[in-house]
């Protein structure tokens, strides 16, 4: 392994850092947030976090997506049934399930 | 380990030779990725507006270099979620084959997200060059960015691009060569997530960013084409015009090709002795030949609607408009575009399955995508219609044919998803709105013309292959249709297919079409055309039973219909399927039972037709 270069460290773990990345997930939603699939076409807020029962992968996913914590996200419209619904978040429209919204959790938005 | 290649740091310099340069681009869905890709290498590897139409690998050469560019996968993030978006990190990351260099492809007007996946690829001790795409789309929507100080804060080279601009390519062109020249920052960004959004947050403020606003033309029509009900509406209104155009504007077309190849096959039989030679090349190959291009004109219309719906963004609305019926088999609404494509052809459809990012949604998917009306059965259906329904009917049962294969995929998905349902992580599903665009002529031009050709590479070959097989079958040992060979295995199976009122003939036509569904047309031509060569249309008409009896009965004709709807009969479907599952079982399986249904469902349906007319 002498050979080996100096990137090679770097690269190794890099799966292993993607995979135990940290997001705030809480177990209830408190009093003053809610749940993204709550929000109203035309409404946007802030996200705050995930649920803690969301699967972890999803929960890295749904962050990579742009609905990270501290941005903000706009519901646009929801498909014919309620589901699914496309929201705007950084910059980008995107439809996800309402299954999957339900686990972004959001805090009213200060307005800028 | 090996000994070169992996540039460690960015002034390491391990021998690059030219000949072997390997850069693999790397980008969100729908940056871009895909159009440059083409434009650098003029592959012209398919370009959809929407998300996940790059699914399979890509390489090719930059054209006037020896760099060889891979197009990988659009991707969101390098940390895969689910094993078919590993391909992106572990062609990045392979011990043995890493690239030399990775081009990171960034929409301008989704530049916070496109930075979430830079961070990460600067992880990867590879020198990242930096192409910025939509720049004129971010002024359009008022947004703005200083490139040369958004350079400067990612630490990296920054190339813009805007579509046509032939300076920027050149540029483009010079900086790929050399990767070593490519500036790298001095640390990569971090990679938890507080700190990574606090690194995009201070590269877009270094950068002067100011976000674009929402596409407003965008918002208009998506209010109209995603409206609960109208949306609804239009969307099947869509589907069902595609069909019509389909059957009413390729028939003209149709005609003059089967005229052109009727007086070429005269031509040459004129010209040269009435030997059994001269009856292979005019009955087996020209008539071969005229039968497989006869069908193009309604596959270059089928296409150019796909291309139109794919490229101007309407497939993702459809697909959004379609996610909760798919949901309710079990899959999500990307499945319908594997379906859609299953409409031209199963094995694109089945390629197309790679997008959904479940393994077993994909095998449900990749299971009954071979039931959607594909468009080797539209010849079949087009002649059986032609021959038992009258022509005001004739594209709604065309339409209602489509419908059955749609819902017999719908019903078999359903079954499948819940055999294959396991304890699995249910994995998200999201799904890109790109923003409305008007497709450019060449690219739509293009998409119609590469399914054409592989309309007739892939199954052109085969028809013509059988047809003169088929010839020979027909005319060996010689002394008539009765005493061939083929005849002899059509009559062994013909009590197999008895009760759905199919003889011999039909049993050799279906044996035939295994290789090839659309076969069976120049199958039952060539068999009529051997009773009454004047006109096989009449001539199909005019067989009968021994007994003096019509063949073609509105319930045969129906129980046909029914039967090419659902069997797999489809060598190169089974082919796909098993490179695609892995095993042998999987194709065996879907051999089995899509057999079995076309059996079952055209008795029935003989049944049914034979007691109302």
């Amino acid at each position: 392994m002498s050979t080996t270069f100096s990137s090679a460290p770097v690269t190794a773990g890099l799966r292993h850092q993607l995979e135990t990345r940290v997001l705030p997930v809480s177990p209830e939603v408190a009093d003053d947030h809610f749940r993204l699939d709550a929000l109203a076409p035309g409404a946007s807020a802030t996200v705050a976090g995930f649920c803690a029962d969301v699967d972890p992968a999803v929960i890295r996913r749904l962050n990579d997506l742009g609905l990270a914590p501290g941005q903000r996200v706009e519901v646009l419209r929801k498909a014919p049934l309620q589901d699914p619904v496309v929201v705007r978040a950084c910059d980008c429209e995107i439809a996800l399930r309402r299954r999957d919204a339900a686990g972004v959790i959001l805090c009213p938005c200060a307005d800028e | 380990m090996s000994d070169h290649c992996s540039p460690a740091g960015r002034n390491a310099s391990p021998a690059l030779t030219a000949d072997n340069l390997r850069l693999a681009v790397v980008g969100n869905p729908n940056c871009g990725k895909s159009t440059l890709f083409n434009r650098l290498t003029g592959a012209k590897s398919k370009v959809g507006n929407y998300p996940g139409v790059t699914v399979a690998r890509h390489t090719g050469v930059v054209t006037g270099t020896n760099i060889m560019l891979e197009d990988l996968p659009g991707t969101y993030s390098l940390d895969a979620i689910s094993p078919d978006e590993q391909v992106v990190i572990d062609s990045l990351e392979d011990p043995t084959h890493a690239p030399d260099g990775v081009v990171a492809v960034i929409d301008a007007t989704a530049l916070r997200r496109g930075l979430g996946l830079l961070g990460q690829l600067q992880q990867l001790g590879l020198p990242v060059l930096v192409v910025l795409t939509f720049n004129d789309e971010l002024t359009r929507l008022n947004g703005r960015l200083d490139i040369e100080a958004f350079a400067r804060a990612v630490g990296h080279t920054v190339v813009p691009v805007t579509a046509g601009d032939r300076r920027q390519a050149a540029v483009l062109t010079k900086l790929l060569a050399d990767p070593h020249s490519w500036n790298a920052p001095a640390l990569p960004a971090p990679l938890a997530p507080e700190r990574a959004t606090k690194w995009t947050d201070s590269v877009l403020t270094a950068s002067g960013w100011s976000a674009p606003t929402a596409d407003r033309r965008t918002r208009r029509i998506d209010s109209v084409l995603l409206h609960p009900v109208a949306g609804t509406i239009i969307f099947f209104a869509v589907m069902f015009a595609l069909f019509q155009a389909i059957f009413t504007l390729a028939a003209p077309l149709q005609g003059l090709i089967e005229e052109g190849f009727a007086w070429l096959s005269e031509l040459v039989r004129t010209r040269l002795p009435d030997t059994a030679s001269t009856g292979l090349i005019t009955d087996g190959l020209i008539g071969g030949v005229g039968g497989v291009l006869v069908f193009i004109p309604q596959i270059a219309l089928l296409f150019l609607m796909i291309s139109l719906m794919e490229r101007t963004g309407y497939m993702s609305r459809a697909a959004f408009l379609m996610d909760r019926v798919m949901g309710t088999v079990g899959l999500e609404g990307r499945a319908f575009v594997a379906m859609l494509s299953g409409l031209a052809c199963a094995i694109p459809g089945i390629l197309a399955t790679r997008s959904l990012p479940n393994a077993r949604d994909r095998l449900a998917a990749m299971m009954t995508v071979p039931l959607m009306t594909c468009s080797a059965r539209l010849p079949v259906y087009t002649m059986l219609i032609a021959m038992a329904v009258p022509l005001p009917w004739q594209g709604a049962t065309l339409f209602a044919m489509y419908v059955l294969g749609a819902c017999a995929t719908m019903a078999a998905a359903w079954v499948f998803s819940r055999v294959l349902k396991a304890g699995d992580r249910p994995l998200p599903f999201y799904m890109e709105m790109p923003g409305y665009q008007l497709p450019r002529l060449r690219d739509v031009a293009h998409d119609i013309q590469a399914a054409c050709m592989h309309f007739l590479r892939r199954i052109g070959g085969v028809i013509l292959l059988l047809s003169v097989i088929i010839w020979i079958g027909l005319n060996v040992p010689g002394g008539g249709i009765d005493n061939s060979l083929a005849a002899q295995l059509g009559h062994a199976l013909a009590p197999i297919f008895a009760p759905l009122g199919f003889d011999w003939r039909i049993t050799l036509g279906l044996i035939a079409s295994m290789g090839a569904r659309e076969v069976f047309v120049a199958t039952l031509g060539q068999i009529a055309a051997a009773a009454n060569p004047d006109d096989p249309g009449m001539a199909l008409m005019a067989m009968t039973w021994p007994d003096g009896t019509p063949l073609f009965t509105a319930g045969a004709v129906a129980a046909l219909l029914v039967f090419f709807a659902f069997a797999l009969q489809c060598v190169s479907t089974i082919a796909t399927l098993r490179r695609e599952s892995g095993t042998w079982r999987w194709p065996a399986i879907a051999f089995a039972y899509m057999t079995t249904l076309a059996w079952i469902a055209a008795f029935i349906a003989k049944t049914i037709v034979d007691l109302v007319v």
